[in-house]
Parts: structure tokens; C-alpha cells; sequence
């Protein structure tokens, strides 16, 4: 009976303490992991070499095609982009693109923005490279994105030359990951409307992130057809402009009253700054924990049984394809009401003049502001000046 | 008050101006809001990192400059609108003047139903084009009416309202290219 009751002991306190032990979501990989490429790969930065330790970091993932694709000279310099391609153990062309860019601005370690992107991208890399999945992946760094995302425009506009497992068709989803790590809050940033993409991601992250706020100062169409977006402009914005449904990750605050977007509530804000340093960076003691939960997000939505269906619908859902969206009807109903309110000016306009000739013109009693003379008190001399209406008589003759 | 206005130019000048700014803020401070945020993001201004009030005060000040600029052309393109059409026999400060009195309530309009937008980003898309033009027009049409009847009679009526409607399709189809 003794050993009966030490067993179930045992077995009761086994059970409470795996249900209590439940780790939470951000800490369930290993952040030194993180830490350690976070700190290399900004060390690479030093000398210029972070393109290169990137590709040697690529080929270090398993069943992954890497190459690069060099962008045209820019600024006597030969930037690149580098790919990391993982096929499907289907044949399919579907594919999801995950990004980050691995520039940042001059004189800037730039650990947020955006080490901290390639951080994760280097997990996602690590967690799925032995993973089945029913689609392809395209791991892509982006070159140059702070000099006016030009990588990532260059991947859109010669999309051919990438050699990826598709069209921009066959492109389900692109995940953006942008200085996740220093912000004071976790976003998912999909469309101006909440959306089920959105939802999946934000469910994805067992409570590490939050769907950003689409009423406040956020992804609108701009030009007829565009899109933009007015706080968060980064790498997805060109995806999203030919049409991919995009996922942006990023750290920081939306404030609703001034419809803004900042980095830090405590003013510990370093983004596109040389303040940006892995030291600064390490102030925020849940850094690694946002790395890892970004990555640990985007591995749970693509292993999802899921992801996939919802994902093919996710077109469907873009918001410049609805009427009440794209700026191109608004701007169509204005130019049929211009050509309205044109075409009853004419109108109008003739009937003035039908007026003007059949009315004589009088010169008025004119009742401006700040008593401007009248005709009749410039011109009139004679004693019936107060005379409403002025004739040849009254400006020309002279009277005693 | 208003007759005491009246009588007094310079101040009803100042006035006009003032109004013009509070409205042209008070119609823009959503882009204007957007504009230093980009400011923050692209330039690295940092004195407005993670304060409100920091946002809202540049935000004041930089529409007070733009209203305040945007106040004077106002002026002086009224006088290339009324030079272009040969109309010289009005008084031209204070037709700016009214100008800048109409525009002002249709900035003021326009602010009005661009709340809307904060609600809901179906009408930032609408309202960004409909709301400006809806106040254009009402008030374009006031103030011609106001206009005509101070200073114009049957025989001149014609060139003026045919001045003030390609006025307005310019200002329109400005309004949307820019």
C-alpha cells in the first residue's frame, strides 16, 4: 500500500509539474543559437563580408539549392541578392517566399534592423530543412533595402531570372521579417482589413504576436492601382504590389490617437540609426525571445495542415480587388462627377450670356467689405450722383 | 463685430489667414501626422521617438507653415486666374481675401468629413478622393455666387463664371495628380 500511494505520489507530481512546466512559446528554442548568429553575422558586417556569411550559412542548411543573383551596379558596387530554394516533396509550383534584408543603414551595425530579421530567417531555415512540406520555399536575403528597397524590387521585376519554382502566380504567401527584435510589441501586418491569413499567423503565435491595427495609418492603394504602406514601408511592399499576399513581422507600437508608428514607448528608439547596436539592442532582455518567437511563428503557420487551403484563398482577400478598396473608383466616380458638374456649367454659361444680351448692363451698386467706390462715385460729378446706374452723360459732361 | 470688421482691412486680413491655417490643419492633420512619422522613420528625427505630444506639435507646426504659405498663393493665383481672364475691375485684396475666407470653410468641411476616416479605412480610400472634391465644389459654388453678386453684373457675369469653372477643373485635376 506504502509503494502504491509513493508510485501515485510520483505520478502526481510528474503530471503537475508537466502541466505547470508548460514553456512558453518564445522560449522553447534555444536563444543562444540565435545569440550566436545574431553576434557573427553582425561581426561580418564589419568588413563587408556579411553576404558571404550568409551564403556559407545557407549551404550549411540541408536540402536547400542556394544561389545569388547579382542586382546591376549600384553606386560603383555590386550588390546581391542570395537564395536558398527548398523543394516540395510534391511536385508542385506553388511556393511561399520567406525574406529579410541583410543591409542596413550607413555607419550602423543595424541589429535591429535588421540582423534580427536574418536571425530568424536563419532558424526558420534550421527548423525546416528536414521538414515535408506540400509546397516550396524560397529563402531570399535581400540586398539594399534601406537605399529604397531595390532588391527586393529587383526580385519582382525580373522574377524570371531568380530561376524559382514558379510564377508570381504560383506565389501563395511572402513573409517579410523587418526589425523584430528592438520594438516594444510584435505585429502581423497582412492587409488594410483583418484578414483569415492574418488570423492563421497571429493563432500561429500561441499570443507572441498581435494583428496590426488596419484602421490606423496603415497599407493603402496609392497611385490607381499601387499599394503602399504608410508606417511599416519594407521588402513585402513590392510583392504586394503585384499581387502576393504578404505577411509583414516587425516590432514596435501603433498608437491610435496620432496614427503613428514608433519603435519604443521608453524613447530607446534606433531603428535607421547608429544607435542600432547589438549592445543597445541587448538593453530589451526579450530580444531573443522575439527572434525565436517570429521564427517559431512562421515554422507553426507552414507546418499547419491548414496553411495550405487557406493560404491559396488568400488572393481573394487582398484588398485593392474589392470595390470599397481600390482608389481607382473613387477616383472614377469623381471624373464622371466632373464631367457632370462640366457639362451643366455649359449649360449654365449659356444661359448667362442669353442673359447678358438680353439685359442691358448696368454698372451695380456694389456692396463690398470695405466700401471699394462705385463707379457712379468715381465718375459722377454732377448732383444726381447718388444715381444708381452711370450713362455717357453723367462720366463725360460736366455740369455747373 | 462683423461691422467693425468690415471697417477694419488689416485685420480682417490677419483673420483670414489664421482661419485659413487653423482649417488647413484641422483638414490635414491625418497626413500631416503621416508625413512627420515619415520624417521620424526616413531622416532619423529622433526628437519625436515615442512621444505623442512631440508628434502632435511637429505635426501643428508644420501644417501652420504649409497653411501659412499655401495661404499667400491662394492669393496670388487668384490674381493669375483674374489677370489670365482680364478681369481687373474688382478689388483684388479683398477678393483674396474672401478667397482665402471661402477656402477656409472648405477646409473646415473637409476636416469635418474626414473624421470618417479615422473610423474606418473604407472611406480613406473614398473619402481621400471624394471628400476634397464634395468640398471643393460646395464651396466653389458659394463663393462664386457671393463673388457674382458683389462684384459682377449681367454683362461680365459670363467670362467670370467660365474663369471660375476651368479654375475649379484645374485645381481638381491638380488636386489628383499631386
Amino acid at each position: 500500500m506504502k509503494k502504491f500511494l509513493t508510485v501515485l505520489a510520483l505520478i502526481t507530481v510528474l503530471a503537475v509539474s508537466l502541466a505547470t512546466a508548460k514553456v512558453s512559446f518564445a522560449e522553447s528554442s534555444a536563444p543562444v543559437e540565435a545569440l550566436d548568429f545574431l553576434q557573427q553575422f553582425i561581426d561580418s558586417r564589419s568588413n563587408g563580408g556579411e553576404s558571404a556569411f550568409l551564403t556559407d550559412k545557407f549551404n550549411q542548411i540541408e536540402n536547400l539549392e542556394v544561389s545569388t543573383v547579382q542586382l546591376q551596379d549600384y553606386d560603383g558596387v555590386a550588390p546581391h541578392n542570395i537564395l536558398g530554394k527548398k523543394a516540395s516533396y510534391v511536385k508542385t509550383n506553388s511556393q511561399v517566399i520567406i525574406g529579410a534584408h541583410y543591409d542596413t543603414v550607413l555607419n550602423s551595425q543595424g541589429a535591429n534592423d535588421n540582423a534580427s530579421g536574418i536571425t530568424a530567417l536563419y532558424l526558420i531555415m534550421q527548423q525546416l530543412q528536414n521538414v515535408d512540406l506540400p509546397f516550396n520555399v524560397v529563402y531570399v536575403a535581400f540586398c539594399c533595402e534601406e537605399d529604397g528597397m531595390l532588391g527586393s524590387q529587383h526580385f519582382v521585376n525580373s522574377f524570371d531570372d531568380y530561376k524559382t519554382f514558379g510564377s508570381i502566380d504560383d506565389t501563395i504567401v511572402m513573409f517579410n521579417l523587418d526589425s523584430i527584435a528592438n520594438g516594444d510589441n510584435l505585429y502581423v501586418g497582412c492587409e488594410s482589413v483583418s484578414t483569415p491569413l492574418a488570423d492563421f499567423v497571429v493563432n500561429s503565435s500561441d499570443g507572441a504576436m498581435t494583428e496590426k491595427p488596419h484602421a490606423i495609418g496603415t497599407n493603402y492603394g496609392e497611385g490607381l492601382l499601387g499599394y503602399s504602406d504608410i508606417t511599416t514601408n519594407a521588402d513585402y511592399v513590392c510583392f504586394r504590389s503585384v499581387g502576393i499576399p504578404t505577411v509583414n513581422i516587425f516590432s514596435g507600437n501603433f498608437d491610435v490617437v496620432t496614427w503613428s508608428y514608433y519603435e519604443r514607448k521608453d524613447g530607446n528608439s534606433t531603428m535607421n540609426t547608429t544607435a542600432d547596436t547589438l549592445a543597445n539592442l541587448q538593453r530589451d532582455g526579450e530580444y531573443l525571445n522575439k527572434i525565436n518567437a517570429v521564427a517559431n511563428t512562421v515554422v507553426a503557420t507552414l507546418t499547419n495542415d491548414e496553411f495550405l487551403p487557406m493560404a491559396n484563398c488568400a488572393r481573394s482577400n487582398l484588398v485593392n480587388l474589392k470595390l470599397w478598396y481600390n482608389p481607382l473608383y473613387p477616383l472614377i466616380v469623381m471624373a464622371l462627377a466632373l464631367i457632370v458638374i462640366v457639362i451643366l456649367a455649359i449649360r449654365y454659361h449659356k444661359r448667362l450670356q442669353k442673359d447678358s444680351l438680353l439685359n442691358p448692363a448696368e454698372a451695380k451698386q456694389t456692396d463690398t467689405f470695405f466700401g471699394a467706390p462705385s463707379a457712379t462715385d468715381i465718375f459722377s460729378f454732377g448732383n444726381d450722383s447718388t444715381s444708381s446706374s452711370d450713362n455717357a452723360d453723367d462720366i463725360f459732361s460736366y455740369k455747373d | 463685430m462683423i461691422q467693425k470688421l468690415r471697417q477694419n482691412y488689416r485685420l480682417s486680413n490677419t483673420l483670414s489667414i489664421l482661419a485659413f491655417v487653423v482649417a488647413y490643419i484641422f483638414c490635414s492633420w491625418q497626413m500631416l501626422i503621416y508625413a512627420c512619422n515619415q520624417a521620424y522613420l526616413q531622416l532619423g528625427f529622433t526628437f519625436v521617438q515615442g512621444s505623442k505630444g512631440a508628434f502632435v506639435v511637429a505635426s501643428i507646426f508644420c501644417g501652420g507653415i504649409i497653411g501659412l504659405v499655401l495661404s499667400i498663393l491662394v492669393y496670388y493665383a487668384a490674381n493669375i486666374a483674374l489677370n489670365f481672364a482680364h478681369i481687373y475691375n474688382i478689388p483684388r485684396a479683398e477678393y483674396g481675401m474672401l478667397l482665402r475666407l471661402y477656402f477656409a470653410l472648405g477646409l473646415a468641411l473637409c476636416g469635418v468629413l474626414k473624421i470618417v476616416n479615422y473610423f474606418t479605412p473604407l472611406f480613406l480610400v473614398w473619402g481621400d478622393v471624394l471628400f476634397p472634391f464634395v468640398s471643393l465644389t460646395v464651396i466653389g459654388w458659394l463663393f462664386y455666387k457671393r463673388t457674382a453678386d458683389l462684384y459682377f453684373n449681367s454683362a461680365t457675369l459670363p467670362n467670370y463664371f467660365k474663369t471660375c469653372i476651368i479654375a475649379y477643373a484645374v485645381f481638381v485635376v491638380l488636386g489628383v495628380i499631386l
